[in-house]
C-alpha cells in the first residue's frame, strides 16, 4: 500500500480512516437499535389493532352473527393498508375470513394458540417471499375462538429504508464535514513544521536573518518555534562573535606582519651597516 | 452480519415458517363437522350484553359440564325470541331466559321451567325506570317528548312494564317518548343512560343492582325513579326434546350447586344464595301484564 511521504498527508489519511469508520459503526449500531425497537413497536401496535377488532367482534361470535362479523372483518382490511388478512376460528373452524381466493391450507396450522395462553406475534413467510407478522388474538381466553390478523411489511421496511436513506445522508454531511475540519486542523499544526523546515534550510545556506513567528504560548510547536528562534539567535551570535575574533585576528596578523617588515627592513639597513663597517675596516687595514 | 448491523437484513430466520397462500380452500371446507361431538347446548338469554353473559355464566357452565361429564357449548343470539325458537327446535338443550321470553314462549315452544334462582333470599325481582343520576327527571312523566331505550320486544322488566305504566296513565311509547330504541341487554340500557344516549330505559333490578354492587361506574352514573311490582325471577328451563333422564340429571346439579364449595363460589360471584325448585305461579304477575298487551293484538 502506498502511502504519502508527508506527514500532513499520512495525518490526513489517518484521520479520515478514524472519521468514517467510527461513523459507519456509530450508524449501523444506532440502525440496528432503530430496527429492534421499530420491530418491537410494529408489534405492539398489531396487537393494539388485534385488540381492538376483538372488542369490536367478540358480541358478534358469541351471538353467531356471522355476516356482521364478516362485514367488520372486510371493512377493517379495506380501512387499513398494513392489514393483509383476517380471519377468525373456533374449535378448527374458520368462522370468518377476508381471503378472497379461498383460504390458505396451511395458515391454520402455524402461530396456534392453547386454551388460556395469552395474544403471540408470529413472523410468516409467503412462498413467493412476502413476509406478514401474524397476531393471533385468543376472545375469552380462546374459549370464544381466536382472532388472526396478518399484518404486511411494507411499512417496517419502509421505515428501514427511510431510516437508511437519512443516515446515508447524516452521515455523509458529517464525514464531510468533520474531514473539511480535520484537513484545516492538520493543516494548522503543520504549516510551523512547514515553516521550521524551510529556516533550517536557509540556516543550511547560511541565511540567519529570519525570526518564525510565535502564535501561542503553549503547544508543544510553539515551543519548538520558540526554541528554533533562541536556536537561531544563539546562532547568529556566535557567528558574529566569531566574525569579531576573525577580524581582530586578521588586524593582528596584519600588524605583526607590518613590524615584520619592519625588523626585516631593520635587519637588512643593520647588514648593510654591518657590511659597509667592514669595508671601512678593510680599507683602513690596507 | 454487516447487513444485519445495518438492518436492511430481513428478520426471517429458519424458524420463520413457511405458508403457500395459493393453496387454498373454500371457505366452506374449513368448516369443521362436530356432528360426532357430544355437547350439552346452553343458550344464555341476552337480558346482559353477549361479553358480559359470557364472562359472568363461564364458570357456572363449566362447572355444569363438569357435573354432568358434558362439554358445554354456550350459544347466544341477539334477541330473546331467537333463543325462544332454538329451544322450542331442540337447537338448544338448556338456557337461562328472561321471565317474559318464558311466559311468552311457554306454550308456543313448549318448554319446561327446572329451576330458579334465589337472589338475597327472593325469587322475585322488580323492573327499574332509571335514568342519569345529574338528570332533573323525578318520575315518568318527566320524560314525556324524550329518548327511551327498551331493552327486547319479549323482556318483561326492560319492555312489557314500561309499556304497562304508560298505559296506566293513559299513554303509548309512540305518543309519549319523542323516539324508542331497543339495546337488546339490560346492561346496554343501563350504559345507554349513563352515556346520556337515553333520557331513561326501564331495567332488570337483579342486574342493575349487580352493577351496583359491582362499583361499575356506568351504573353508578344512574338512579332509579320507578320501581315495579315483582315478578317471578328469570328462570333456568330445558327443551321439551331433551332426553327425560339428562333434563332429571341437570335439575339435581342445579339444586345441588349450593352444597359444593366450588358451587358455592361460583354462585356467589353471580350473587346467587341457590337454585331452587320452580313454582309456575311465581309467573302469574308478568302473565297478567303480558295478556294486558295480548289483548291489543
Amino acid at each position: 500500500m502506498l502511502l504519502p511521504r508527508s506527514l500532513k498527508g499520512r495525518l490526513l489519511i489517518g484521520v479520515s480512516a478514524l472519521i468514517i469508520s467510527t461513523s459507519i459503526l456509530i450508524s449501523g449500531v444506532f440502525a440496528h437499535l432503530y430496527r429492534d425497537s421499530l420491530f418491537r413497536w410494529m408489534i405492539a401496535q398489531s396487537e393494539n389493532i388485534a385488540h381492538s377488532i376483538v372488542l369490536e367482534i367478540a358480541d358478534k361470535i358469541l351471538i353467531d352473527d356471522l355476516l356482521s362479523l364478516q362485514k367488520i372483518l372486510d371493512q377493517q382490511v379495506h380501512n387499513n393498508k398494513d392489514i393483509a388478512y383476517i380471519f377468525v376460528y373456533r374449535d378448527e373452524t374458520v368462522l370468518a375470513n377476508t381471503f378472497s381466493g379461498g383460504f390458505p391450507l396451511g395458515l391454520l396450522a402455524v402461530n396456534q394458540i392453547s386454551f388460556g395462553e395469552e395474544s403471540q406475534a408470529q413472523l410468516i413467510r409467503s412462498t413467493t417471499g412476502e413476509h406478514f407478522l401474524d397476531i393471533a388474538w385468543p376472545i375469552f381466553e380462546g374459549k370464544g375462538g381466536v382472532l388472526r390478523v396478518g399484518f404486511t411489511d411494507k411499512f417496517y421496511h419502509y421505515q428501514l429504508v427511510k431510516l437508511w436513506i437519512q443516515l446515508a445522508v447524516a452521515t455523509t454531511g458529517i464525514l464531510a464535514l468533520g474531514l473539511a475540519l480535520s484537513y484545516l486542523f492538520i493543516k494548522r499544526i503543520t504549516k510551523p513544521l512547514n515553516m521550521l523546515t524551510e529556516a533550517a534550510t536557509k540556516i543550511g545556506r547560511a541565511e540567519f536573518d529570519i525570526t518564525l513567528e510565535i502564535k501561542g504560548e503553549y503547544t508543544e510547536v510553539d515551543q519548538l518555534t520558540r526554541a528554533f528562534n533562541l536556536m537561531i539567535n544563539y546562532l547568529k551570535e556566535h557567528i558574529l562573535h566569531l566574525e569579531r575574533k576573525k577580524q581582530e585576528l586578521e588586524h593582528a596578523y596584519a600588524q605583526s606582519k607590518i613590524q615584520a617588515q619592519a625588523l626585516e627592513r631593520a635587519y637588512h639597513q643593520a647588514q648593510i651597516l654591518g657590511e659597509i663597517a667592514q669595508e671601512i675596516g678593510r680599507l683602513q687595514n690596507r | 452480519m454487516f447487513l444485519n448491523l445495518f438492518g436492511l437484513g430481513c428478520e426471517q430466520n429458519t424458524d420463520t415458517p413457511v405458508v403457500d397462500f395459493s393453496k387454498t380452500i373454500s371457505s366452506e371446507q374449513a368448516k369443521k363437522d362436530f356432528s360426532d361431538y357430544t355437547y350439552l347446548r346452553v343458550a344464555i338469554g341476552s337480558m346482559i350484553s353477549p361479553s358480559e353473559a359470557f364472562l359472568s355464566y363461564q364458570k357456572l357452565l363449566e362447572y355444569l359440564g363438569k357435573r354432568l361429564g358434558y362439554r358445554v357449548q354456550v350459544i347466544q343470539r341477539k334477541t330473546y325470541g331467537e333463543i325462544n325458537e332454538l329451544l322450542g327446535k331442540g337447537e338448544v338443550d338448556l338456557g337461562f331466559i328472561c321471565s317474559g321470553a318464558y311466559v311468552a314462549g311457554k306454550e308456543k315452544y313448549g318448554f319446561e321451567i327446572i329451576a330458579t334462582p334465589r337472589v338475597r333470599g327472593s325469587h322475585f325481582y322488580r323492573s327499574y325506570l332509571i335514568v342519569q343520576r345529574k338528570s332533573p327527571y323525578q318520575r315518568l312523566e318527566d320524560l314525556q317528548g324524550r329518548v327511551f331505550a327498551f331493552v327486547d320486544p319479549q323482556s318483561n322488566t326492560g319492555y312489557y312494564v314500561p309499556r304497562f305504566w304508560l298505559k296506566e296513565i293513559g299513554e303509548s311509547p309512540d305518543t309519549f317518548f319523542k323516539k324508542t330504541l331497543y339495546t337488546h341487554s339490560h346492561d346496554s340500557s343501563i350504559l345507554a343512560v349513563a352515556k346520556g344516549v337515553v333520557d331513561g330505559a326501564a331495567v332488570d333490578s337483579l342486574v342493575w343492582e349487580y352493577y351496583q354492587t359491582k362499583k361499575s361506574p356506568l351504573a353508578l352514573k344512574t338512579r332509579i325513579i320507578k320501581t315495579s311490582a315483582s315478578f317471578g325471577i328469570p328462570p333456568v328451563v330445558v327443551s321439551k326434546h331433551l332426553d327425560s333422564k339428562l333434563k332429571e340429571q341437570i335439575r339435581q346439579v342445579f339444586f345441588s350447586f349450593h352444597l359444593d364449595p366450588e358451587g358455592r363460589n361460583i354462585l356467589k360471584e353471580l350473587m346467587i344464595d341457590q337454585f331452587d325448585p320452580p313454582q309456575d305461579r311465581w309467573y302469574d304477575s308478568v302473565r297478567e301484564i303480558l295478556s294486558e298487551f295480548s289483548k291489543e293484538k
